[in-house]
């Protein structure tokens, strides 16, 4: 933005002509994550060191999770999963029912079944060689020292941004939480864990922050792998479309949301998508809203072409712009929260979950000011009401300060 | 435990393991015939001649202004009418009142064609797919209370363009309405209803020259109307590919641009009002790409005019997701359709867009489905951040060579239209019409093969679905309310001088002497009405008839081992052998639907399948499809319906052939039929019936078996 190529330079001269140097001034916008997007961007991709690294698996593919008591609930679910082709399933294994004499009867070798748990015991009970596991986060780092040897080779650690994101937290936070929380498990064990972990990145409605999020996690992993000797270009990502923006008024919006949720998972490089029925948050698990979320799955996977080329985004000028800038401050997150101590210290002193607060507040008033909207929520409804004066005076400080930054650019811009 | 310092990690260091990412092969051949690589690379696009582009300057690639939707986003312009105008003006006033800033107007198939609702040949069809006009009354209703001079209208009008256009300019008048405040698009793009879609009246010739006195008046008279919007989404909807969709429309376009020229007008008087419109299906990329290579190719092939104003030559649009991609079937799978094809327009850089409803594949959309597709499009203006910076997607190797690939193609296709002459006389020969039946063909034998999945279609059914309420016209009442009206306006006004008006305009028609538009305004005012203005004019013009062409083998080569298609030949040729004649169907549509692709695709099909095949003429009475059944003896009746009228026309043509005394051959029906109207049909003597996704190789076997059980 400070230097403007030759285009840069001509599109600003063309827009000022068209609509005057204030217009132009009032287009940067600034994010929570204080980033200032520029409303044009062209070649500049030479100057950017990441530009042409971007990684990316082979293709994406549907995850899907079966979680009941029920056998026969779990039966027919499967069935019906393996009927609309949809290879990859998650048992989740928190519950006390027995998956082993089901996965007996499925010989198909396309088919992956992935146990999922927190408990490393029930675990150890599987010999199925074709199984693989999934620890979930919240199991105690030195419980990993008890997986048995079969288990070993085919687990990984699943570190899921849920925690931050649906509580609000930032995509610069979501990243460099995850990252911390991973490393924990690399400070742990060192190097011979660094295949084993694996994210699961929850994607919120900001269409190209959440494209890039998922190549910048897979850059700073690799960096942070590469510390402890192993370097990981493709630890596996799966992306879920976050609770945080879905409504319960006018839920079927929330299928649109997903969708474009899902899309920025896809077109990030994520290996995995996952996705929520639209009436996530206010029903139970249901037959009718389970379905039309694996058809938009198999839409995305079969109708829409967007699984026929895996690096669309690699050249576009905003998105490796967007790469770089979320992948810098990203790291200084990280890095901070390692001065820290680590992420469990972070945790533990609260660091963590005050910067997710501090984050969720300045949305929420942005919510109320209408600077961030939720269609049929605060906006194209009755706006929402301030509690207190001090909440309206809070607000005014936060847009003061986006302001401020935008101003300070278009300065610089000036000079 | 002491902790690794990670302190003294830098960005700039990151390598990727794999320095030379060549491994990912494999591709895919798209419909427009490019193959896509798994993975693409700067030298992919080096080529490309616009990369050096910046949005509002020519080429204008990167986008048509220079701040696209940074200042302000796309126009939200649903499409939309209700049966009366009454409910249409209710609906927009709504729309308006929750953040819609455009209307967009669909009129009934009768309007369409310049009858009045009174006309016998047009009885199932009125109210039908949109609102009934058939007066400058009709109009004030549905434009009332909606401030003309601050609400851009757009309105989907072809063939009885003059008449509407009179009424709009009337209507706002007589609200007290400078008409040079009017502001929106006419469609007014008859080239392409000659290719597809078919709501033609006149001849191409004549139609042409109603277009330029359109042309005429309005760059004289509204200066903020767009006169023309060039239209390539019913292309789409018939099945163009994108470089098809893309070639034909701009041909058409520079067709129009010839035509003004020639009517005395300068290039930059009327260039900048030209409009286009595209239709955006599910290869999301490639719409991205076809939306960007039209602006460059506009620009390209508008050089040849020597225009001064750089705005004549800079391509602006309007979008609708693609309707045929949706299906009948499970609609709530549609709302994720409509939202990846939204997403395609606004990253091609739309100025306006329509987004459809998720029972569109039914029928006109009911409130609250309506509702889900404007949302789709508040929540991508509102919620995903993607209008704040030009073209997101300017740069991306993979989009970049897309574009160039089918600027380089639709080049080819536009050569091909040159080289027969130019466009009128391609239509005549018949080339884009079969380019784009070939291509609707090769598609059903893609998704016969199940080479192509719709989900819910073709692959991934579900066994049993639950109804949901789709709107249904109570089109009787429609049509009586209509006549009530025109019957009240006609004896009101002053008879004497309608038919004086309406001599000056058959004269002037006759004669190339007047503006026709201008002779339409004055036969508003004085209340004639759509029919009596078409008729006027038929007179001179003549209502055109296009010719039936057909082909063979396209269908065969792709489906030569399909098991379906196989045992349909077989059973096909068994039928023959018994009946010592091959099965002989007429198919047919009824009323004044034009949406041919089904019937096309069945009609070549059906050939390669083994049947001797009739196609009907367009727009036929019941009766006329019965005289011609009986006429050529043939076995069967296949109707194809899809805009709604099949519950009046259909049992109409059984009772005609009942007249003939021809029960015998049986009628079958296909196309957008609610499921609750299938026992309906079935009681009135419906031999099948087939929804929207049928294999047409099970739609042939279940045909030849009820032959065969008859013998």
């Amino acid at each position: 933005m400070k230097n403007l190529n030759s285009l840069e330079q001509a599109w600003k001269e063309k827009l000022i002509k068209d609509l005057g140097l204030e217009t132009y001034d009032s287009l940067f916008k600034n994010t929570l994550e204080d980033i200032i997007i520029s409303p044009f961007y062209s070649n500049n991709n030479k100057t950017k060191k990441l530009a042409y690294k971007f990684l990316f698996p082979h293709q994406w593919n549907i995850l899907v999770e079966i979680n009941s008591e029920n056998i026969n609930v779990v039966k027919n679910e499967l069935n019906n999963y393996i009927e609309n082709d949809i290879k990859h399933i998650i048992l989740e294994q928190n519950l006390d029912v027995n998956y082993k004499e089901i996965l007996k009867k499925y010989s198909n070798n396309n088919l992956k079944i992935y146990i999922q748990s927190v408990n490393i015991k029930k675990m150890n009970e599987y010999t199925d060689d074709r199984i693989s596991f999934i620890i979930d986060q919240k199991t105690e780092i030195d419980k990993i020292e008890d997986l048995k040897n079969i288990i070993r080779n085919k687990f990984r650690i699943n570190i899921n941004s849920g925690e931050f994101k649906n509580k609000g937290s930032n995509i610069i936070q979501e990243i460099a939480f995850s990252l911390a929380l991973g490393n924990e498990y690399l400070q742990a064990y060192g190097s011979k864990v660094s295949k084993n972990i694996s994210f699961e990145l929850t994607q919120g409605g900001n269409y190209f922050f959440e494209i890039s999020k998922i190549q910048v996690v897979r850059i700073l992993w690799a960096l942070i792998t590469k510390e402890y000797g192993n370097q990981v270009d493709d630890c596996i990502i799966t992306a879920k479309p976050s609770l945080r923006n879905k409504t319960i008024k006018n839920y079927n919006n929330n299928l649109i949301r997903s969708t474009s949720e899902c899309m920025s998972g896809i077109l990030g490089g994520c290996d995995f998508i996952k996705s929520i029925p639209y009436d996530a948050l206010f029903k139970e698990k249901n037959k009718f809203s389970q379905r039309i979320m694996n058809n938009q799955l198999l839409i995305l996977k079969n109708e829409t072409y967007l699984d026929n080329v895996c690096n669309a985004i690699e050249g576009s000028y905003y998105v490796s712009e967007l790469i770089q800038v979320i992948a810098e401050k990203s790291l200084l997150l990280f890095k901070k929260i390692e001065k820290k101590g680590g992420y469990i210290e972070s945790f533990n002193s609260g660091y963590i979950s005050n910067q997710i607060k501090n984050n969720s507040d300045s949305e929420k008033l942005l919510y109320k000011l209408n600077k961030k909207v939720l269609v049929g929520f605060n906006k194209y409804n009755e706006g929402l009401e301030f509690s207190s004066n001090k909440e309206l005076l809070k607000s005014k400080k936060i847009i003061k300060s986006l302001k401020h930054n935008i101003d300070r650019i278009a300065k610089s811009e000036l000079n | 435990m002491k902790r690794r310092k990670l302190d003294h990690i830098i960005l700039d260091e990151f390598e990727p393991l794999q320095k030379n990412k060549d491994f990912f092969t494999g591709n895919l051949l798209t419909d427009e015939g490019i193959n896509l690589k798994k993975q693409y690379k700067e030298n992919d696009s080096e080529n490309s001649k616009h990369l050096n582009s910046i949005a509002g300057k020519t080429p204008f690639v990167r986008g048509p202004y220079s701040s696209m939707y940074t200042n302000k986003p796309w126009t939200v312009r649903q499409y939309a009418g209700f049966s009366t105008a009454e409910e249409s003006n209710k609906f927009y006033k709504e729309n308006l009142k929750s953040g819609q800033k455009g209307l967009s107007v669909a009129f009934d198939l009768p309007t369409h064609r310049g009858y009045d609702s009174d006309n016998p040949r047009v009885i199932g069809d009125i109210g039908k797919a949109g609102v009934a006009i058939d007066t400058v009354e009709d109009m004030k209703i549905l434009f009332n209370e909606i401030p003309l001079d601050e609400i851009s209208v757009s309105m989907t009008m072809n063939g009885a363009v003059l008449p509407i256009m009179a009424f709009y300019i009337v209507a706002a008048e007589e609200s007290g309405i400078a008409i040079g405040k009017l502001s929106g698009t006419i469609q007014n793009d008859i080239l392409k209803e000659y290719m597809v879609r078919n709501t033609f009246i006149y001849p191409p010739k004549e139609s042409i020259r109603i277009i330029s006195d359109i042309f005429k008046y309005t760059s004289k008279n509204m200066p903020k109307f767009n006169s023309i919007s060039i239209s390539g989404y019913h292309m789409q909807e018939a099945g163009a590919s994108a470089d098809l969709e893309l070639a034909y429309t701009l041909a058409n376009g520079i067709e129009y641009v010839k035509t003004a020229l020639n009517s005395g007008l300068k290039v930059d008087d009327f260039a900048n009002r030209f409009s286009f419109f595209w239709g955006i299906g599910m290869n999301h990329f490639m719409e991205i790409a076809k939306m960007r290579a039209a602006r460059y190719l506009w620009a390209f092939l508008m050089k040849e005019f020597k225009p001064q104003n750089p705005k004549s030559s800079c391509l602006r649009a309007h979008c609708q997701t693609s309707g045929w991609s949706l299906s009948e079937q499970e609609p709530f799978n549609n709302i994720t359709r409509t939202t990846v094809e939204a997403l395609s327009a606004v990253f091609g850089g739309t100025q306006s867009l329509h987004t459809n409803s998720l029972d569109e594949a039914i029928g006109l959309p009911t409130k609250f489905s309506s509702k889900i597709a404007r949302d789709t499009q508040l929540i991508i203006q509102e919620e995903l951040g993607v209008c704040k910076t030009v073209d997101p997607w300017g740069g991306s190797f993979y989009v970049e060579n897309l574009t160039n690939e089918l600027i380089e193609k639709a080049l080819i296709h536009i050569k091909e239209i040159d080289n027969a002459g130019g466009m009128i006389k391609a239509i005549q020969k018949g080339i884009p019409k079969m380019r784009i039946e070939q291509a609707a063909a090769k598609k059903q034998a893609k998704i016969d093969n199940k080479e192509f999945v719709l989900v819910g279609v073709n692959k991934y059914k579900l066994e049993k679905e639950e109804e949901i309420n789709f709107l249904e016209i109570d089109n009787k009442q429609v049509r009586n309310s209509q006549i009530s009206r025109l019957s009240t306006l006609k004896n009101e006004r002053n008879e004497k001088k309608v038919k004086k008006i309406l001599e000056e305009l058959y004269q002037a028609a006759k004669n190339k002497n007047k503006n026709l538009l201008d002779l339409s305004v004055r036969a508003a005012k004085v209340r004639a009405t759509i029919g009596e203005i078409s008729s006027a004019l038929e007179k001179a013009f003549g209502r055109y008839k296009s010719e039936i062409r057909s082909f063979t083998g396209v269908y065969k080569s792709k489906m030569k081992d399909n098991k379906s298609y196989k045992k349909a030949v077989k059973i096909s040729d068994e039928f023959a052998e018994m009946d010592g004649r091959r099965a002989r169907i007429l198919i047919a549509k009824i009323g004044q639907d034009g949406h041919d692709r089904g019937a096309k695709v069945i009609a070549t099909s059906f050939a390669d399948i083994g049947f001797d095949v009739d196609i009907g003429p367009l727009f036929q009475t019941p009766f006329e499809v019965a005289k011609q059944a009986v006429e050529n003896d043939v076995h069967i009746v296949g109707i194809s319906s899809l805009a709604g009228g099949h519950k009046t026309l259909v049992p109409e043509l059984l009772s005609e052939l009942e007249k003939f005394n021809r029960e015998d051959i049986i009628v079958v029906v296909g196309g957008v039929i609610p499921k609750k109207d299938y026992e309906f049909l079935y009681k009135k003597g419906v031999a099948a019936i087939f929804g929207p996704g049928s294999n047409i190789g099970e739609t042939a076997i279940t045909i030849l078996k009820i032959l065969k059980n008859k013998l």
